[in-house]
């Protein structure tokens, strides 16, 4: 990830012996990046070694139902006798591949739309400011729940669901920042050396709003995370043989009294990337924006 | 023909507040006008106009015909072909003038590459002899940098040497060197003194220091609160100013003047 470069500088300033520049709140903010990323990095490793290796198949059932922890099944089986790591390291790569997806989604959806919001004038501004508003006035979970209900639940409906969603509040707030950056003399100075609105939108609004859009959107991820969880517990997410966390939760419901580690396992595994990638958000603020770090 | 032909020229706001009224003037090529008043006076405005650019809410009559085009209530499709090629601008404050995330270099090829079709190796030599046309030292690293990184002046001589990328025929100057100290402030006029020369460009330069106006130009026309109250040579506004604003500012310049010799006279003071 782009946050790579700052535990390094952190670490060198330890080194020297001296006090991080800009003091405890300085070094606080590092520590919040380490750790958000340890924890995210963990997540992201177990969706990525799923891809190559599990423990066992998923659909394998052979293991006895709901078996304590042990050498063989790490966090136990479930109630189909299937084993729990391997369906909480399914689970990381569906959160991770909606949680993505969905962002993307309302990036691309969002984005251009806040920018085009950005340039209007008028009436026509008002509305479409008024339109996000309403939109965003709705929960991310009821409007993904309503597009869900009508499409039928399928991994990618969810992805679409929770992105479009989430594309109001992307849209308004590249809104707002884009007005910023379009106030300010540099876009001037491009016109009159005659570049073009397109060439102006590309070269000097898209990088200037990105700091600020990019935090953001990281900060979606982890509400598009916990969406999707939540579409799952619902049943209104990915289908039976896509084990997501949300999923997990609930079919672990019913026998959480005798074998409560069929709920805990999902459940800690969605807290951490949730909090890890809040955390990283935090931390990223500061790295994102050169102007800001140029402040302190 | 004139460069430039400003004719009866009006700046209105939309509260209905006129901020220009009935400016008329013309540049012939490789022409320099002033243009002096105190802020407010509507001098800035009057150069905005003359390339399309007025702020939102501001609505430009009457007639500006640069190179033989109508710019008054043109559309922007028309105007973005001018600017640069035919009249280009330079901000009094660098800063913020310059794109604080880009860095220089790409900032300043970008015109480059528009204008003369560069790419590649090509282009870069030619952001680099652009940066030393403009007397920038080490232009690799000035280059490389972004505008926070570089000096008030040195941020300047990169604005200048953009909008000298398209090589236009009118260099429009607002109040180019107000953000700058004394010394650098006089490199930056010799600078752009001798690339409007060099290249036989027409300049308006506009500003509130008669003293900055009469090393630039010959000519100037004095605004005061939306209106030209005087045009003429810059001796004779100095020597028998007939409108009595025209006075208060010759008389403020000569003030100027003799402190600043006197200063001289007595070597660095404290």
């Amino acid at each position: 990830m782009s946050a790579a470069p700052r535990p390094e500088t952190s670490t060198r300033a330890n080194k020297d012996g001296a006090p991080p520049r800009g003091g405890p709140a300085r070094y606080r903010r590092s520590l919040v990046l380490i750790v958000g990323l340890l924890l995210v990095g963990t997540i992201v490793l177990a969706a990525a070694v799923s891809i190559f290796w599990l423990p066992f198949d998923p659909s394998d059932t052979t293991g006895g139902r709901l078996e304590g922890p042990g050498l063989v099944h790490w966090l136990g089986t479930d109630r189909l006798g299937r084993d729990l790591f391997t369906q909480v390291m399914i689970g990381a790569r569906i959160a991770l591949v909606v949680g993505i997806g969905a962002v993307g989604v309302g990036a691309a959806i969002g984005i251009p739309v806040g920018l085009s919001a950005a340039f209007a004038t008028g009436w026509v501004d008002d509305t479409m400011a008024a339109a996000m508003d309403i939109l965003i006035a709705f929960p991310v979970l009821l409007l993904a729940m309503l597009i869900v209900a009508v499409e039928g639940a399928s991994l990618v409906t969810v992805t679409v669901a929770i992105g479009l969603s989430m594309s109001a509040i992307v849209a308004r707030l590249s809104r707002v920042v884009a007005k910023r950056v379009l106030a300010q003399q540099y876009i001037t100075a491009a016109r009159t050396s005659g570049t073009s609105w397109l060439g102006i939108v590309r070269q000097h609004v898209l990088p200037n709003i990105w700091p600020t859009v990019s935090v953001n959107l990281a900060s979606q991820f982890g509400i598009a995370v916990l969406a999707e969880a939540s579409l799952s517990y619902l049943g209104l997410g990915a289908p039976p043989p896509n084990s997501s966390w949300g999923r997990l939760l609930q079919e672990a419901q019913g026998t959480v009294a005798t074998a409560p580690l069929g709920a805990v396992a999902p459940g800690i595994a969605l807290v951490v990337l949730v909090i890890g990638v809040n955390l990283l958000v935090d931390g990223l603020r500061d790295v994102a924006d050169p102007t800001q770090a140029r402040a302190r | 023909m004139s460069l430039l032909e400003v004719s009866s020229l009006r700046v209105v706001s939309s509260d209905g507040v006129s901020r220009v009224r009935d400016v008329s003037f013309t540049v012939a090529p490789g022409e320099r006008l002033g243009l002096i008043g105190e802020s407010g006076s509507g001098k800035s405005l009057t150069a905005f106009a003359v390339i399309g650019l007025l702020p939102a809410g501001l609505k430009a009559t009457g007639s500006v015909v640069l190179d033989g085009t109508q710019v008054v209530g043109a559309p922007e499709k028309s105007l973005v072909p001018i600017r640069g090629r035919i009249c280009s601008f330079i901000f009094q404050e660098p800063l913020t003038a310059l794109d604080p995330l880009m860095r220089l270099g790409r900032q300043l090829a970008e015109p480059i590459a528009r204008h003369q079709g560069l790419r590649g190796s090509d282009l870069k030599r030619a952001v680099l002899d652009a940066l030393d046309e403009v007397h920038l030292p080490e232009p690799e690293r000035i280059a490389n940098s972004r505008s926070w990184e570089i000096s008030g002046g040195q941020r300047q001589r990169v604005a200048i040497a953009m909008a000298l990328a398209c090589r236009p025929r009118l260099l429009i100057a607002d109040e180019p060197t107000t953000a700058l100290d004394v010394t650098v402030q006089a490199e930056v006029l010799a600078l752009l003194d001798h690339l409007v020369a060099d290249r036989e460009m027409a300049m308006i330069f506009v500003s509130h220091d008669l003293a900055v106006v009469s090393r630039m130009t010959d000519h100037a026309l004095v605004m005061r609160s939306g209106e030209a109250v005087e045009k003429g040579s810059i001796a004779d506004l100095l020597a028998s100013p007939r409108h009595p604003y025209t006075a208060e500012f010759a008389a403020g310049a000569r003030k100027a003047e003799a402190a600043l010799a006197a200063a001289l006279m007595q070597g660095p003071a404290e």
